[in-house]
């Protein structure tokens, strides 16, 4: 029995953000028609046909700019290399960064939890907020809060 | 709120899968949540973006991380199993595949993504008549059509979805739980606790006078001391007994029944003959009839006597209270929290005793630490007033309270369920729909409904119950419920809540061998019921066999047995010698068996194998027996002889090494070549002796009940043999030393034999 076989690339899109630009929530659609037009430019219609059919944005998240695609396995380099030559989306300017790389959705779901906690760990011991963002946080607006109340 | 991605059909995706169904469901459990940004309408909020505000930061990574892990884990159960999977065997319905709403409440999104897809191109049905409210049968009506030839437990339909039914002695009863359950049964029976519906048994009510009734009961029963002793008179303990038809005591036994006093008020003594008492024989729905019939008759015959004594007219009442009454039998060591935890009772200022009780039943690691036959006189709340229930656990106490015991007292039997049985059949007030009405008004929901005065208060009995025999080193301890009719639901569900098991009459069986028990009517062969069961069963088997092609079945004639599927007692009981000089051992035809009951069984056998002249010896006895219980002596026409070689004895058999046993299995005397293989080393033998049948082989009886039993780990059951020959299989092994009775069985279908072990089932004071 022949098996289709898939790869699952994990992505994030980190934004380059102008000063006077507005951001603007992606879309996966968007995301697919530049992933297209990155396939067309770069490798050209036999690229874009050996890829095409199999092509498919499977989850995005515009909260954390993370995004799962699914390509099939023969020519899925040729996707990876199209999403590492993306440069901008919807005239803004992305740099994607190819998180992982697997066969299953599950192992792409794992490491998008992985990637996430290292980030946000990474995030905290460089800002040296610390566990303390929250309590002070709190204090503060409680603070506000009753001095309102008098 | 989230929202949901939109499933992206990718144009000819490579796994053609056979229908879309199975494809839909595992995109439809693939699906990842993503966070929706609330605040991108509204600019008033900080202008930063998302990845510099730390909260919303780190706020966004922690939903995404939650979502891909609640994805793994339903993708993985979304494509390999179905909704109704994640519910307990007894729990799923097989209308679960196209029915939504047999499926509980929270599985129910679930199941419909999973239903097939209505056909669309299916022909319409065609929409039946369906009956107006004036033609439409009622239910009641359509149920009652179907008991017209046997009659219905108050149980049955919640039985009949669950278990496989069989009509049995004119009712519809459970056999066994359509799901397996022979090993959790046993389980629950050992270590957990098994219910049983026991309503198809029947109470037999007799009122008179104290003296007239002591002395009905001294005629017809025999129990290890005599019902009418105080013990029992009291009405504090119940009494296992065996009825006879009256004046043909040892022959016609009817069968066991329990006798239930009913307890003295303080105020009265016991010592008044002209005390109007009341008496209850619980008994087997097979023997009832002939119960009835047989009481009638103690009772004109016990009237007729105190007639010559003085003027007074005495009156003994028999009534029939069939219907009125349901039994539920607990079996396991947790049956005493079950009890506990289902029943709310009310407390009574002036019964300490039964505080101590309640508080004593706590703290019972098993029935077995109460006395066996104790009754407890109670009257419960209506129990779905406190559903759902919880089992109370066991607390052992570190320091343990000053003895305050708890011994069967009258004041503790007390119980108002004796009025109702001259009242009639009272329903219960408030209906499962009035009660959930009433629960809907409560402040806060899930709560238990305080009782009202307008509530029922239910009397009941407990009886404290034991399936136990000398022999048996396995006793089944619990406890029998008695409640009055309709409120057997009620009870059930409340007891069943918190996991007990319910059994049929398998499970019953089986904790009857296990317990090394004989069961009626199948090991009690001289009775009416067991000639009734064993030619259906024959009637059966034969025709099973008759069907069956002659080079796939057992060649019975090549094995040389005459009747594979009844028992031969004649043959049995003529192969005996009798002792008396000048006799010459004759094959009768004409016999006339009798079964000498266990509380008898080890003193005529010890007394027969030590007498010169065994019949003699028994005679005695048996006319003794029949003048202390108020009879008349032996007739003459009943010779001693006769009454020596047709006496059979009910025995517990055990096999020593390998081999099964079978039905009918027939015990052989062991011969003296045999004897002297086995006899000498019988503790050192590990594997089985090989044993051959031979014709010269005596016969002593048969296995009436027998199989695996799981306690011991070896076959086991219940077999019948004939007395004089137990009493030579005792001077067999008197003469080789050994302490146990040795003897061989063989199977119907083979002529190998193998060594067993066999105990008298006898019941010691």
């Amino acid at each position: 029995m022949v098996r289709f076989k898939n790869r699952w690339i994990l992505v994030e899109f980190l934004p380059l953000p102008f000063p006077n630009q507005q951001s603007t929530t992606l879309n996966s659609k968007q995301i697919y028609a530049a992933l297209k037009q990155s396939i067309i430019v770069n490798f050209g219609d036999a690229g874009w046909g050996a890829v095409g059919s199999s092509l498919n944005v499977k989850y995005f998240s515009p909260a954390t700019n993370i995004c799962i695609v699914r390509v099939a396995r023969d020519p899925h380099r040729i996707a990876w290399g199209a999403v590492t030559y993306l440069s901008s989306i919807e005239g803004q300017k992305y740099i994607p960064n190819v998180v992982h790389v697997s066969g299953t959705i599950k192992h792409a779901q794992l490491a998008a939890i992985k990637h996430n906690r290292e980030v946000v760990a990474r995030y905290r011991a460089r800002s040296n907020v610390g566990s303390n963002s929250y309590e002070e946080y709190l204090a503060k607006s409680t603070a506000e809060i009753e001095s309102l109340q008098d | 709120m989230p929202a949901k991605r939109k499933i992206q059909d990718s144009e000819g995706t490579g796994g053609s899968e056979p229908n879309g169904r199975k494809k839909g469901r595992i995109q439809e459990a693939r699906q990842i949540v993503t966070q929706v940004h609330t605040h991108a309408a509204d600019g008033s909020s900080s202008k930063l973006p998302v990845s510099l505000d730390v909260e919303r930061f780190t706020d966004a990574r922690t939903f995404e991380i939650t979502a891909m892990q609640d994805a793994i884990g339903n993708a993985r159960a979304g494509s390999s199993k179905r909704s109704w999977q994640k519910l307990p065997r007894r729990l799923r319905r097989r209308a679960a595949s196209h029915d939504v709403r047999r499926v509980p409440v929270y599985l129910r999104d679930k199941a419909k993504t999973e239903m097939d897809p209505l056909h669309k191109n299916a022909p319409p049905k065609s929409k039946s008549k369906t009956l107006g409210k004036k033609k439409t049968v009622p239910r009641t009506e359509k149920l009652s059509k179907r008991q017209r030839d046997k009659l219905w437990l108050e149980t049955h339909i919640w039985h009949a979805k669950r278990m496989k039914m069989q009509t049995l002695w004119g009712y519809r009863l459970a056999l066994h739980p359509t799901e397996k359950a022979f090993r959790s049964s046993h389980r629950a029976s050992k270590h957990g606790c098994i219910l049983h519906d026991a309503s198809y048994h029947e109470i037999i009510e007799v009122r008179g006078p104290q003296a007239l009734l002591v002395s009905l009961v001294d005629l017809c029963c025999e129990s290890s001391t005599s019902p009418g002793s105080i013990r029992y008179l009291t009405g504090a303990r119940a009494c296992e007994a065996l009825l006879y038809t009256p004046n043909s005591y040892p022959h016609d036994l009817v069968g066991p029944v329990t006798i239930l006093w009913r307890p003295t008020t303080p105020l009265e003594p016991i010592d008044l003959g002209h005390s109007q008492r009341t008496v209850w024989f619980i008994c087997h729905p097979s023997i009832s009839e002939s119960a009835f019939r047989g009481l009638i008759i103690s009772s004109s015959f016990v009237v007729e006597a105190s007639k010559s004594d003085n003027k007074r007219k005495h009156k003994v009442e028999v009534v029939d209270l069939r219907g009125k009454y349901n039994f539920f039998e607990l079996m396991g060591p947790k049956s005493s929290q079950v009890i506990r935890g289902a029943l709310a009772p009310i407390f009574d200022d002036e019964r300490k005793e039964f505080d101590r009780f309640w508080d004593r039943l706590q703290h019972l690691q098993c029935p077995g630490g109460l006395p066996s036959g104790m009754i407890i006189g109670l009257k419960v709340h209506d129990p779905r007033l406190s559903f759902p229930p919880a089992n109370t656990s066991v607390k052992v106490p570190k320091v343990l309270p000053p003895q305050q015991s708890v011994d069967p007292s009258p004041r503790l039997a007390c119980s108002e369920l004796w009025e109702t049985s001259c009242a009639p059949q009272a329903k219960p007030r408030f209906c499962k729909k009035d009660l959930d009405e009433r629960r809907a008004k409560n402040l806060i929901p899930g709560g238990k409904l305080n009782p009202l005065h307008e509530d029922d208060q239910v009397p009941l009995l407990l009886i404290r119950y034991s399936m136990s025999s000398q022999s048996g080193l396995q006793p089944m301890h619990g406890w029998k419920m008695v409640i009055p009719s309709g409120w057997a639901m009620p009870f059930l569900t409340s007891l069943t809540y918190t996991g007990t098991l319910v059994g049929g009459q398998q499970q019953r069986d089986t904790q009857m061998l296990e317990a090394g028990v004989p069961r009626f009517p199948h090991d009690f062969p001289t009775t009416e019921p067991y000639r009734e069961h064993t030619e259906a069963w024959e009637a059966s088997e034969r025709c099973l066999w008759e069907r069956t092609p002659p080079a796939k079945r057992v060649n019975y004639e090549r094995l040389g047995i005459d009747n594979p599927w009844k028992a031969d007692w004649g043959k049995v009981l003529s192969r005996c010698t009798t002792t008396v000089a000048g006799y010459a051992p004759t094959q009768r035809d004409v016999t006339h068996p009798w079964l000498l009951n266990k509380y008898l069984a080890s003193a005529v056998l010890d007394g027969t194998a030590g007498a010169s002249d065994p019949a003699a010896w028994l005679y005695a006895k048996l006319a003794g027996i029949r003048l202390a219980h108020g009879d008349t002596g032996l007739s003459l026409e009943t010779s001693a002889n006769d009454l020596w070689r047709d006496a059979l004895v009910q025995v517990q058999v055990e096999l020593h090494g390998r081999g099964t046993l079978g039905d009918l299995a027939a015990i052989y005397l062991l011969r003296s070549d045999e004897l002297r293989t086995c006899g000498s080393s019988l503790e050192r033998i590990r594997e089985s002796v090989e044993l051959e049948h031979s014709l010269q082989d005596v016969m002593i009886g048969y296995i009436t009940s027998g199989a695996y039993s799981l306690s011991r780990g070896r076959p086991s059951g219940i077999g019948t043999v004939a007395l004089s020959q137990m009493v030579g299989v005792k001077k067999q092994m008197l003469a080789i030393s050994n302490p146990g009775y040795m003897v061989k069985v063989r199977n119907r279908n083979s002529n190998s034999c193998y060594l067993a072990r066999i105990q008298l089932v006898h019941h010691l004071n």
